[in-house]
């Protein structure tokens, strides 16, 4: 392990290779300062043209941007109070507050330690047990493998936030999508709509998500005509928070533990691993007064959890070559536009791959605290980046990507579609993540679905054998507890409700 | 008073509907013949179909409860105003496709990077006089149109569109 580690840094210490980790860590940074765009759209828009980079570099490249981004998010949170990437909705509740206050350094300094300390063990934890569970899978046939797929796509839907129903019709949607174009055993002809010979080669990804992400965003943004938010607020330098991370040193823990179990999850992520965080948090309070009007805790706990959950998505996508979040589905779709697929053979495959992205993300996430604890005085400026610019050239960039993708008019079409998709699941209430898991993921569970049936009649195999059985059952109770869960908590509402009707009455 | 979720009606509708036809589709493709133990190219259809078929018998039978805005009306997801707004951005996307297909990748680049920013600074310094918000997007569109083209012509040799009407000039 540590030959390949040396092997890895030394890649990343040519001019290539360090361009590719600063400038990807410090555009993550202003990407997820700025509300509204957010690391994935500038990894969407650079996908199209990761055919051309070295598969280890365009790792090393994607994992700095989504480390970056998963940092700087904080900035617009505390200064703004606006949240500058989804994961960051909780420390706008009491980070804002320091800033009204006239005290910004010290929600910031926090929050640039939480994000070093919460990402940087849990990168090295990934890195042990990434080799363990591989070794493990690789045992695994078609039945697991298929069990494996239907139990990712499932709990992504039933723990994905909005409606069940619908993010399950989204899954179904993209199964229906992922099967246009060519059968991948046999290679007859599926859903060639319209005679259009262009759908034989199936939707493209890329396409999609330049649609999906980018399009939407900056159709939506100029739609509601966000403008530009005077930032006013003077930065001082960097405080070390020594204090406030002993002061809430099991707090710290605490979080960094849900941050990595909510990331290895697949489609759960940095939003619903700060949230859990800071509940949590909240819940063990002693004195909850100071919580949403400037706790630190409250900064410190969604920090340090959303970006332990990088290392823990990165778990699933190395081990498993199941995606952890959105972030990890681009991982994945630029390794196999290099024909390189994911899975628990990568490790041993193409371990400069796996290595070079480790190293890149440790690397990635010394380049942004320092540049944060040195560079804070200039975040003001960050948010002063006039939003008219950096529009036009990421919408441009998205509709050349998306013509790259394929070299076709018919790719340019898909993200123009896509787009429109985007903005019906938003009318509709239909969460887009559930819908991009089952795309990707539906092609391999088509692939071993089918070679098991094929190799044992009958899908009674995926029963009798015991890690596909499990997988099975642990999907299925998930999606079942996502439809029942509302329901108990009705019920427990209107028990409360009662007794509290009943308590009311005996007063009277 | 309960609002009726008129949205979810119409999801639920269309998605019955749109299962249906995938359903009959899909039953339409013949299984491979040489496997008799492969269940066929038409299962995963098929279990899409099954899937969207019953989310959309179950949103039909109960929507979800309208949301609603501070004065207690239906939430919109977009205004009259905004809806059109963003037709003239889906607009520009069309139009820098039309484009790419005409005058290629080397021209279209500038002439939209112009427009874009021109229409998206209106909304974010509308007190900027129209002159110098011009001349701004001119220069932005020049030097940016300039990087894009030495990142992707130069630095990428990227095979992108050269445009019909040059071909048909020549």
């Amino acid at each position: 392990m540590l030959q390949y580690f040396a092997e890895a840094f030394k890649s990343l210490l040519t001019v290539q290779g360090i361009i590719f980790v600063v400038a990807g860590s410090l555009a993550g940074v202003i990407l997820g300062a700025i509300p509204g765009l957010g690391s994935s759209t500038l990894i969407v828009v650079l996908l199209p043209i990761a055919y051309k980079m070295e598969p280890a570099m365009c790792m090393a490249l994607f994992i700095s941007i989504v480390i970056g981004g998963m940092s700087g998010g904080c900035i617009g949170s505390i200064l703004l109070g606006i949240p500058g990437t989804s994961s960051s909705l909780t420390t706008v509740w009491d980070g804002y507050e320091f800033t009204k206050q006239g005290d910004p350094v010290r929600p910031l300094s926090v929050a640039v330690m939480a994000s070093f300390l919460g990402t940087l063990p849990s990168v090295i934890l990934a890195v042990f047990t990434c080799k363990a569970i591989a070794a493990w899978a690789v045992n695994l046939y078609f039945w697991e493998y298929a069990a494996l797929c239907y139990c990712a796509i499932l709990m992504v839907v039933g723990l994905s936030k909005g409606n069940l129903a619908k993010g399950l019709f989204g899954a179904g949607l993209a199964i229906f999508i992922a099967s246009i174009g060519s059968d991948p055993l046999d290679a007859s002809g599926r859903f060639i709509l319209f005679n259009i010979i262009d759908f034989r080669n199936g939707i493209n990804l890329i396409s999609l998500m330049l649609g999906l992400f980018a399009g939407k965003i900056i159709m939506l943004e100029y739609a509601r005509g966000e403008k530009a938010k005077k930032v006013d607020v003077k930065v001082g330098r960097f405080k070390w928070p020594g204090k406030d991370l002993k002061e809430n040193f099991a707090g710290f823990i605490r979080s960094w533990i849900i941050g990595l179990v909510i990331g290895f999850m697949p489609g759960l992520g940095g939003p619903v691993a700060s949230i859990m965080a800071y509940s949590t948090e909240n819940m063990l309070a002693k004195d909850k007064s100071k919580w949403g009007k400037g706790e630190i805790m409250g900064v410190l706990s969604g920090e340090t959890a959303k970006n332990s959950a990088i290392g823990g998505a990165l778990i699933p996508l190395i081990a498993l070559g199941i995606p952890g979040d959105a972030s990890c589905v681009q991982f994945i779709q630029a390794l196999q536009q290099k024909n390189i697929q994911p899975s628990p053979l990568l490790i041993q495959t193409n371990p400069e791959i796996v290595y070079t992205l480790f190293t890149a993300a440790l690397l990635s996430a010394i380049i942004i605290v320092l540049y944060e604890t040195i560079g804070m005085p200039t975040f003001p400026a960050l948010l002063k980046i006039p939003y008219h610019y950096l529009y036009s050239i990421v919408i441009m960039l998205a509709l050349t990507g998306a013509y790259m993708a394929q070299r076709n008019f018919f790719s340019l079409i898909v993200m123009l579609v896509s787009c429109c998709l985007a903005i019906l699941f938003d009318i509709f209430g239909v969460s887009s993540l559930p819908f991009l898991m089952a795309f990707i993921l539906s092609p391999m569970l088509e692939n071993n679905v089918r070679k098991a049936v094929a190799t044992s009649p009958g899908f009674k195999g995926f029963f009798t054998r015991p890690i596909s059985c499990v997988f099975i059952v642990v999907g299925t109770l998930v999606l079942l507890y996502g439809f029942i869960a509302p329901a108990i908590k009705k019920g427990r509402k209107s028990k409360n409700d009662a007794a509290r009707e009943q308590a009311a009455e005996i007063n009277d | 008073m309960k609002i009726k979720n008129k949205k979810d009606i119409g999801f639920g509708i269309f998605g019955i509907l749109f299962s249906a036809w995938i359903m009959y589709y899909s039953i339409c493709i013949l299984p491979d013949a040489k496997n008799m133990n492969d269940p066929g190219p038409r299962l995963f259809p098929l279990i899409g179909a099954v899937i969207m078929f019953i989310c959309s018998v179950i949103v039909l039978i109960k929507p979800e409860p309208v949301k609603l805005d501070k004065d207690g009306k239906p939430k919109r997801f977009l205004t009259k105003k905004q809806w059109v707004s963003a037709a003239v951005m889906f607009g520009m996307y069309i139009l820098t496709a039309v484009l790419y297909y005409l005058i290629g990748f080397t021209a279209t680049v500038p002439i939209m990077l112009f427009i874009i920013t021109y229409l998206m600074s209106k909304q974010t310094y509308p007190d900027m006089p129209t002159k110098k918000r011009i001349i701004k997007a001119l220069i932005f569109a020049v030097i940016a149109g300039a990087l894009i083209y030495c990142a992707y012509i130069l630095g990428l040799q990227a095979r992108l569109p050269k445009g019909i009407i040059w071909k048909m000039l020549k």
